[in-house]
Formats: C-alpha cells, sequence, structure tokens
C-alpha cells in the first residue's frame, strides 16, 4: 500500500471531525472519496497532509508512519493537496505559482518540471506571466493540479476538482486527472458520484465522518447511488 | 525665481523622496507581508545611525563603509525581535503588535539617550557633504548617493521578491495563508526572515539619514510617519508604489518648505497624503501584497 490510514479521529476542538477512518490507497490506483459537504473530506486531506494532527490513529505512506509530521515534511516526501477552492495565490503570476510548488525542494529541476506541467496543461504557458487571479475559473483549476504536480509527488489528492466548473470543463479536467494515474495514486474528493466513480479504480463513501461503504469498479455506480441517495437518480 | 533654482528644487525634492523611500521600504515589508504595523520602526531606523557611530568611532572609516557590519547587525536584531517578541504578539493579533513595538520603541529611546545623551550626532564627512553640480543644480553628494542607494535598494528587493523561492513564499503567505502551509511554507519561519530583511534595508536607511542629517535618541517617530506616508501614499504592498510615495513626499516637502517657511512642511506633506487617500484609498499604485 501507498498509503494507508488506521483508525484516524480528528477534530477541531472538542468537535469530532473524522470517527475510525481506515482507508487505503495502493500504487498507480485511482481512490475516489464521495461525501456530501461537510462528510469530512477536506478534514481527511489535511490530516494526511499533516496540517491537522489526528487525535489518535495511524498514518502510514510507503511503509513509513507521517502521523504527525510537519506539512512541509509530508510534501517533501511526495503527498501533494489540491485544496478546495484551488489555494492559488492570486495577485502572483501563474508561473510563480507553479514554482512554488517545489517550495522546500532543493535543486529540483525547475525547467523540466514546467515543461511537464505545460504538456498537460498547454494554456499554463501561455499565460505564464499572467496573474493567477485574472484566469478563468478552469484554468486555475488547472493552474492549482499543475502546481501539485511540480513537486513530481506520489500521490496526488484532488478536493472537490470540479466545484464551480461547468460540466465540459470538467469532463476535459477529468480526462487529465485520467492521464496521470501511470505516473501517481490520485485521490479525488467529490460529493457527485457519477463522475469521480467512472475514472476511479476503488471508491469510499464518508458520512458524518464515518466511511460508511467501499467498492470498486466491478460494483457499479448504480448500486452506490441507490445506497447513497435511497433512489437511483443523479 | 529663475529655472535654475526651480530645477534645484525639484531635484532636491527627487533626491530627499529618495531617502524617504529607503526609509519605508523596510515599513512596506512588515506591513505588507507581516501585517504587522512596527511602530517602533523609526526607533530602529536611528539605532541602526547610532550602530553606525561606534563602528566608525572605532574604525576611522568612509561612513557607508560601516554598513558592512550594521546590514547584518541589523538584520539579526529584526529577526531576533520577531521570533522571539513580535511571532508571539501577533498570535493575540495585530493590536498586541502595535503595543509592543510601542513599547520598544520607548525602550530604545531611551537607551540611546542613556548611552550617547541628547545630543545632536552626524555621521557625515567633509567628503559627503561637499557640493557637485548637476548642470545648473547645485547640491550635497550625501543626497545624490541617497537617491542611487534608494534605488539600488529597490532593485535588490524586487530581484529578491520576484526571482527567489523566499520572495516568492513571503509574497505568498499574505495573499492565502492556509494554501501557503498546504505547500509546505510555515508563516512563523518566513516572518523573522522578513523581519531581517526589513531591518537590513533600515540599516541602509537609518546610515544615510545620519551622514545626511543630524539625528538624537528621540528623532525616530518622525521617521516612522515618514515611512508610514510613503507606504500608505504609494499603495500597501508595491515597493515601486513606495518609492513613489517617497517621491512625491520629498517633493511636497521641499516645495511647501520653499513656498511656506519650514514650520509648514510637515503639515503639507500630511495634507497631501490626506487628499490622496482620499481620492484613491488603495494608495496611487492601488497596491495589493506584492
Amino acid at each position: 500500500m501507498l498509503l494507508a490510514l488506521k483508525s484516524v479521529e480528528a477534530g477541531y476542538g472538542d468537535l469530532r471531525v473524522l470517527r475510525d477512518v481506515s482507508m487505503d490507497v495502493g500504487e498507480g490506483e485511482l481512490v475516489a472519496l464521495i461525501g456530501p459537504n461537510g462528510a469530512g473530506k477536506s478534514t481527511l486531506f489535511k490530516v494526511i497532509c499533516g496540517v491537522i494532527k489526528p487525535d489518535s490513529g495511524r498514518i502510514y505512506f510507503m511503509g513509513r508512519d507521517i502521523t504527525g509530521l510537519p506539512p512541509e515534511r509530508i510534501c517533501r516526501m511526495g503527498i501533494a493537496l489540491v485544496p478546495e477552492g484551488r489555494g492559488l495565490f492570486p495577485n502572483l503570476s501563474v508561473r510563480d505559482n507553479l514554482e512554488l510548488g517545489l517550495y522546500g525542494i532543493p535543486r529540483a529541476p525547475v525547467k523540466e518540471r514546467l515543461d511537464f506541467v505545460y504538456s498537460i496543461f498547454p494554456v499554463l504557458r501561455e499565460r505564464s506571466r499572467q496573474r493567477a487571479g485574472s484566469l478563468s475559473g478552469g484554468e486555475q483549476q488547472m493552474l492549482a493540479v499543475g502546481r501539485a504536480l511540480m513537486g513530481a509527488p506520489r500521490l496526488l489528492i484532488l478536493d472537490e476538482p470540479s466545484s464551480g466548473l461547468a460540466p465540459i470543463v470538467v469532463d476535459r479536467l477529468y480526462e487529465s486527472v485520467r492521464k496521470l494515474t501511470d505516473r501517481m495514486s490520485i485521490i479525488i474528493g467529490e460529493q457527485n458520484i457519477k463522475r469521480p466513480t467512472s475514472i476511479a479504480h476503488r471508491w469510499y463513501v464518508i458520512e458524518n465522518g464515518r466511511i460508511v461503504m467501499e467498492g470498486s469498479a466491478k460494483r457499479p455506480a448504480k448500486d452506490l447511488q441507490t445506497a447513497y441517495f435511497g433512489v437511483g437518480t443523479d | 525665481m529663475g529655472p535654475a533654482a526651480v530645477a534645484t528644487l525639484l531635484v532636491q525634492g527627487m533626491f530627499l523622496g529618495g531617502l524617504y523611500a529607503l526609509a519605508g521600504y523596510g515599513f512596506s515589508i512588515s506591513l505588507g507581508i507581516i501585517r504587522e504595523i512596527n511602530v517602533a520602526h523609526g526607533d530602529l531606523m536611528i539605532l541602526a545611525a547610532y550602530i553606525s557611530l561606534v563602528v566608525l568611532s572605532t574604525w576611522r572609516v568612509f561612513p557607508l563603509l560601516s554598513l558592512l557590519l550594521t546590514v547584518p547587525a541589523m538584520f539579526t536584531v529584526g529577526w531576533l525581535l520577531q521570533r522571539l517578541l513580535l511571532n508571539r504578539a501577533l498570535r493575540r493579533g495585530p493590536s498586541h503588535v502595535v503595543v509592543v513595538t510601542f513599547a520598544l520603541g520607548i525602550a530604545i529611546e531611551n537607551l540611546l539617550l542613556i548611552l550617547f545623551s541628547y545630543n545632536n550626532r552626524t555621521l557625515a564627512t567633509g567628503y559627503l557633504l561637499q557640493g557637485i553640480s548637476l548642470g545648473a543644480v547645485q547640491l550635497p553628494l550625501v543626497m545624490a548617493v541617497d537617491f542611487a542607494a534608494s534605488v539600488v535598494v529597490l532593485a535588490a528587493l524586487q530581484l529578491i521578491m520576484g526571482h527567489t523561492m523566499l520572495g516568492r513564499a513571503m509574497r505568498a503567505v499574505p495573499a492565502n495563508e492556509p494554501a501557503a502551509r498546504i505547500i509546505g511554507i510555515r508563516p512563523e519561519r518566513i516572518y523573522p526572515l522578513a523581519m531581517g530583511l526589513a531591518m537590513a534595508v533600515n540599516a541602509v536607511a537609518g546610515v544615510l539619514l545620519g551622514s545626511t542629517f543630524v539625528f538624537y535618541p528621540s528623532v525616530g517617530p518622525d521617521y516612522m510617519l515618514i515611512a508610514f506616508g510613503t507606504v500608505i501614499l504609494g499603495g500597501l504592498g508595491s515597493l515601486l508604489g513606495t518609492f513613489i510615495g517617497g517621491l512625491v513626499m520629498g517633493e511636497v516637502f521641499v516645495l511647501s518648505g520653499y513656498m511656506f517657511g519650514a514650520t509648514y512642511q510637515m503639515m503639507a506633506t500630511l495634507i497631501v497624503i490626506f487628499v490622496i487617500m482620499v481620492l484613491s484609498p488603495r494608495g496611487i499604485l492601488r497596491g495589493e501584497i506584492f
């Protein structure tokens, strides 16, 4: 397993957000984490990245216990998070945003990594000198993913990448993400079911901070829909 | 009043403005990046001038050579100040920083008073005070040096901010702090470096102020006011804006001094700041954070 969570509990002060969460992600696997707003997806991702310290439970990455390590150590080990809302620096240029993806990684091959990101999202090359805040929503999401790719992560985590984007833009984004699976493992957190489960190898459903269901591509999404909503609609 | 006299006034205002901008850069950095108001900014500048005074009375060298010691010394002061004191104050809220630095300013003033008495001092030597001629304009050499230093420091800061990873991180933190943390930037480690940088620049400002004018322990707050003016005039978070803000203040200061007399210089300058802030509340360059 590339990433393994064992009975992770976490929250803010007295508020318990995650309860007994266990999940794992294999090498080259694309895993979807489905859950409604407030289910604990973002908190779970922040715990994996070390931004929030878990109250109990352990997190293993490449066989090493990373529980409680600071975010910069975890970033350097190869986990990159594209946060909800994209987490860009709007007044900095596209190029500066991308280069910040290499923060804390000494002697990184900047040019090579930029070329790699530009090859996936060519529009970012055209816009490289523009302010990040001046990009369209879709371009901003590409930039956020591109910045995470700069550090050549082993595990890429996308928190609600489709939020606020037109369906056609989401399709293109998902297509780019799917192509990345031969280079790295990916977790996608989303509220809707259809799109992420259509490309994921496995999926988990999180509700009220608990993993309530899990399955693989073999278990049809229709099944999941029925269980999730009680009815077979999307 | 002939054209030569007008040109002299304008160039004098520009050179003085360069010096004012130099006083403002450090303030611009602490306000723009750390988002804290360092009320002791002027006192720290004067502290740098006194450090230089001690250096120069030990080794009798050209005044600007003292920067080789004053700049690293003030970088260390800034780093320690932020790391040990202001980071903690900042965690409780920006107003705590105001209170702490206000107290720090008083402490510095009184320390300087005990060590150096109330006498006027200057770092200037005969050489620096010699007049130079730029066409019809006659001014002391030191003012040209002030302006040149201001431009050089601005260029160096722009280079650091725009083309180094540390500079990008300094701009990223105020732009989106949660996102900065996610990509592994720790603001509490960036702030001491930013403050060190601000105080290194402040050392240059202090030494040049001390070479251009006389100084005494309680003159710091006057320069804090000037620094504050250049920053809010130019637009928060834009160093180029601070430079332009400095030039505007320098020109207004010199021209109003010529027209209304020295008594009204500061008042005229503050009125101009007030008017510009009413017309363009985000400053001349409508700055965002760098």
